[in-house]
């Protein structure tokens, strides 16, 4: 019996959605500038310090965020007008990609707003590093992330399994794709997950592991749904998890390598990303799971010496880093990022195979999906 | 067997000491010996404060050069001819004031010189003021006798009411480079208006003529002879006080000095345990300086001795010379050992930086600087000057100056009456003593200057970021009220309108 969501999105269709979000823009950018000039105020945009400073961990909720640190950007401030300018500027621009139901990419937005500025030699925008950091302004001052304004960015992340999802006008069964794949979007909430029958999800760093346990059907023997990120994983797969989660209730299972690396896109999914801390609310997952590949299971699962990797500098490197970390404080983390130290040691999951092609489906994943679940 | 030592005239002597005249080279020795007759016409015109009007014309005629200068300046009483121009030392040494000319000496061995290789006899015609007559002389100086030979003596009817002093002299073209000195001598006559912009001078050279025009009719008030200040002796000039005074006893005596009365005369010499005698009787007039130099209640020296540039005259003279966009002085009056000192600081800014190659250029190495002493424009020796080393210990970057960026011209005077001391070298390529009380002064006064020019560069500055800034605002307001007048659904005069109230 296929499984309902438990709590829907609020929104409706994806074109009513556009205009919503629109009209938001406009209160929070326009309406708000001019209710201060109303007040004889000199205007200012509040805009949350996106800074190392101001990133904590909130243990309660379980991810990072930002703190209460903000800036103020004058509209009379010699070194704060040409930022003020970008702003409404990048305001206007997405308002209006919005009111007619166009989904631009970061690029296509700095395209859209580049001019010279008349009476100067000056560019509205330098470059386009330049022009995303204003939309990430755009996202913090009013707290909508840039998938919620309508901006795209070439999605990484597939998804296959026993899952229905609408999307526009199409509902697409994602255990009816044959050998095929479906791709995520980056706008995941203009989908509307209808149900599910699978148990658990299970998210899968590499393409390439995704592939083999995709062709040989393995989402289907086990009942699961089947994800990858293709690496770090972009916003909309990690939103998709995030709603997977929340919607449905599925246990998230991560398999990654057994190097500081993997271990990072585990922390990905589950507490966020420095640099793009102020969204870790929506979409970071604080229930996510580690499977594997751990470092002890290199030695459990009597993985050959040959199959076995030194670890490099920067891999020792970024294990003491993670050790730092709050959400890698538990005494598991803690024992298995020790062990990796002192045994100096990486495998790659490719390296079950040296136990026969099918161990890492028929061994290694049910005996440790057991273990969790 | 013994050398026989000849004796040798003054003259001579002169003559074997070229070097201490600036004459060692034919180029040098050009240079030097325009140089000293335009001195001396300056001299002789400033002290009645006569704006000076004065041709020199260089003319080549065969082997020889003839050269001739005319002023209109006080002129020479005709019983002073002969030895003004024709004996070598005479004696304005004894008087305390500030002077161009040192003793005269140059201008006389220019003369000597001229005359022994040229073979030719020399010209001076001169008429003092109200003079209904023009005197004419020709003389040949004596090298043996020391005096000079007059050939021609002629009185003229001095119907145009003319007075100053023509001189005609002939010289040798082997010993003199008119040529080379070229370069020099416009660099100098220019360099010369900047102190003197109320000098009309004009320079011939065979076909070419160099205008150096007047800017101003203003001449500030001439050096006024003073008495000497009792700190300032040096025992030939006090042996010929003496010997010249007509005071009976010292209290007297010492009242003819600088700022001396009979109180501090009677202090004076209860401190030195002198008594009140007659002056020409005193026996030790070594231990009287001695203890002269050591009393510290005389007052300071009179200062009429000196004559300053002024601030006026310097900045026309400045201005008239080189492009300005901004100018200022300062000035100030010191004493050492009882000599008075002017130092005069104008600094000017325009025209464009110095390009220097090569990295890590201290700043003052950008500075344009030129120095006067006694109105004298300065040449050579530039590096150990103490008005150079006063320059590097200024802290550009403490008053806002980058001396890379801007273009900054320093001019310093000097000015003193007593040129042995204060100046390093008897020829006037001279450069400053190393004597702390002036160096300080030196420092002191430019620091002035700079403070003025830090104070402007600052506004200006302020200025440029000012213009700057209303660009900037107004290039982005007009399209901020675009984009809210959008968002907003109201009219963009309105938003820009109230936008430009909040400013």
């Amino acid at each position: 019996m296929p499984r309902k969501p438990m709590k829907k999105l609020e929104s409706v269709s994806k074109l009513s959605e556009d205009i919503r979000v629109a009209n938001q823009l406009q209160k929070l950018i326009g309406q708000n500038v001019l209710r201060q000039l109303k007040k004889g105020e000199v205007p200012k945009l509040v805009i949350p310090k996106r800074d190392l400073t101001n990133i904590h961990f909130d243990k309660t909720r379980g991810f990072l965020t930002l703190g209460k640190e903000k800036s103020e950007r004058y509209i009379n401030k010699i070194s704060q007008i040409r930022p003020f300018f970008q702003t409404t500027l990048v305001g206007q621009s997405i308002i209006q990609a919005l009111q007619a139901h166009d989904h631009p990419s970061l690029r296509d937005v700095f395209y859209y707003c580049l001019f010279t500025i008349p009476g100067s030699t000056k560019d509205s925008f330098d470059d386009q590093p330049e022009c995303n950091a204003i939309i990430e302004d755009i996202e913090v001052i009013t707290g909508l992330l840039r998938e919620e304004l309508g901006i795209v960015a070439d999605p990484k992340g597939k998804i296959v399994g026993d899952i229905r999802i609408r999307s526009g006008k199409n509902v697409i069964d994602c255990s009816r794709l044959g050998d095929m794949a479906c791709a995520i979007p980056s706008l995941v909430d203009r989908l509307d997950l209808i149900d599910t029958r699978a148990e658990f999800v299970l998210v899968i760093e590499k393409g390439a592991i995704f592939e083999r346990l995709k062709s040989t059907r393995y989402w289907e023997e086990n009942n699961c749904l089947l994800i990858t990120g293709k690496g770090v994983p972009d916003r909309g797969t990690r939103r998709m998890v995030r709603r997977l989660r929340d919607e449905f209730g599925l246990p998230i299972l991560v398999l990654c390598d057994a190097d500081p690396y993997g271990f990072y896109i585990w922390s990905v999914y589950r507490a966020g990303s420095m640099a793009l801390a102020y969204e870790s609310e929506r979409l970071a997952c604080s229930k996510v799971k580690f499977l594997g590949v751990s470092t002890s299971d290199i030695y459990k699962y009597k993985i050959p010496r040959n199959a076995i990797v030194m670890a490099t500098k920067s891999d020792l490197k970024r294990a003491g880093e993670l050790l730092e970390y709050e959400w890698f404080k538990s005494k598991y983390w803690q024992d298995e990022l020790n062990l990796f130290l002192r045994k100096k040691e990486k495998v790659e999951i490719e390296a079950f195979n040296r136990r026969g092609f099918r161990f890492l489906a028929e061994t290694y994943l049910p005996e440790k999906i057991r273990g969790v679940m | 067997m013994a050398e026989k030592v000849e004796e040798i005239s003054t003259a001579k002597w002169f003559y074997q000491q070229k070097q201490m005249m600036g004459l060692e080279t034919p180029q040098k020795a050009a240079f030097t010996c325009i140089r000293e007759l335009l001195e001396n016409s300056l001299d002789a015109c400033e002290r009645a404060k006569i704006p000076p009007e004065i041709s020199i014309s260089v003319r080549e005629k065969g082997n020889s050069y003839e050269i001739a200068v005319v002023d209109n300046g006080t002129g020479v009483l005709p019983e002073y001819i002969p030895t003004a121009f024709g004996k070598m030392l005479t004696s304005s040494k004894f008087k305390n004031r500030q002077d161009r000319g040192l003793f005269g000496i140059a201008g006389k061995s220019i003369i000597l010189l001229g005359q022994l290789y040229s073979g030719k006899p020399f010209n001076v015609v001169s008429a003092t003021k109200g003079s209904k007559v023009i005197h004419k002389v020709k003389m040949k100086l004596n090298m043996e006798k020391d005096e000079p030979d007059i050939l021609e003596k002629k009185k003229v009817l001095n119907r145009k009411k003319w007075n100053g002093t023509s001189i005609k002299i002939y010289i040798s073209s082997l010993n003199f480079d008119f040529d080379k000195a070229l370069y020099d001598l416009q660099n100098y006559l220019k360099l010369n208006q900047i102190v003197c912009p109320y000098a009309d001078i004009t320079f011939g050279y065979n076909d070419e003529t160099y205008e150096y025009e007047p800017r101003t009719e203003k001449m500030p008030e001439p050096a006024q002879e003073t008495p000497f200040h009792p700190q300032g002796l040096d025992r030939p000039t006090l042996d010929y006080l003496i010997s010249t005074t007509r005071a009976k006893n010292m209290v007297t005596f010492l009242s003819t000095l600088n700022r001396v009365g009979e109180v501090t005369a009677k202090q004076f010499l209860k401190f030195a345990n002198i008594p009140n005698s007659d002056p020409k009787k005193l026996k030790d007039r070594n231990h009287l300086i001695r203890k002269m130099k050591e009393f510290d209640k005389w007052i300071a020296p009179s200062t009429e001795c000196l004559s300053l540039v002024g601030e006026e005259n310097f900045k026309v003279g400045v201005g008239a010379m080189f492009p300005v966009q901004f100018i200022t002085y300062a000035s100030r009056i010191g004493v050492y050992q009882g000599v008075p000192f002017g130092v005069e600081v104008c600094i000017s800014v325009g025209g464009k930086p110095k390009s220097l190659k090569g990295e890590k250029r201290s700043p003052v190495e950008y500075l344009y600087l030129y120095r006067f002493t006694n109105k004298i424009p300065m040449i050579a020796q530039y590096k150990s000057c103490q008005i150079w080393k006063a320059c590097e210990d200024i802290n550009w970057h403490y008053y806002g100056i980058d001396p890379s960026q801007i273009p900054i011209h320093i001019f310093v005077h000097i000015c003193s009456t007593s040129k042995g001391s204060l100046f390093k070298t008897l020829d006037k390529g001279s450069i400053v003593a190393d004597i702390p009380e002036v160096k300080k002064s030196i420092y002191l006064t430019l620091r002035d200057a700079v403070k003025k020019l830090g104070k402007y560069v600052k506004g200006r500055k302020r200025e440029a970021y000012e213009s700057k800034r209303k660009v900037i605002f107004e290039l982005y307001i007009p399209l901020i009220s675009e984009h809210v007048a959008f968002m907003t659904q109201k009219d963009k005069e309105e938003i820009q309108k109230l936008i430009g109230g909040v400013f």
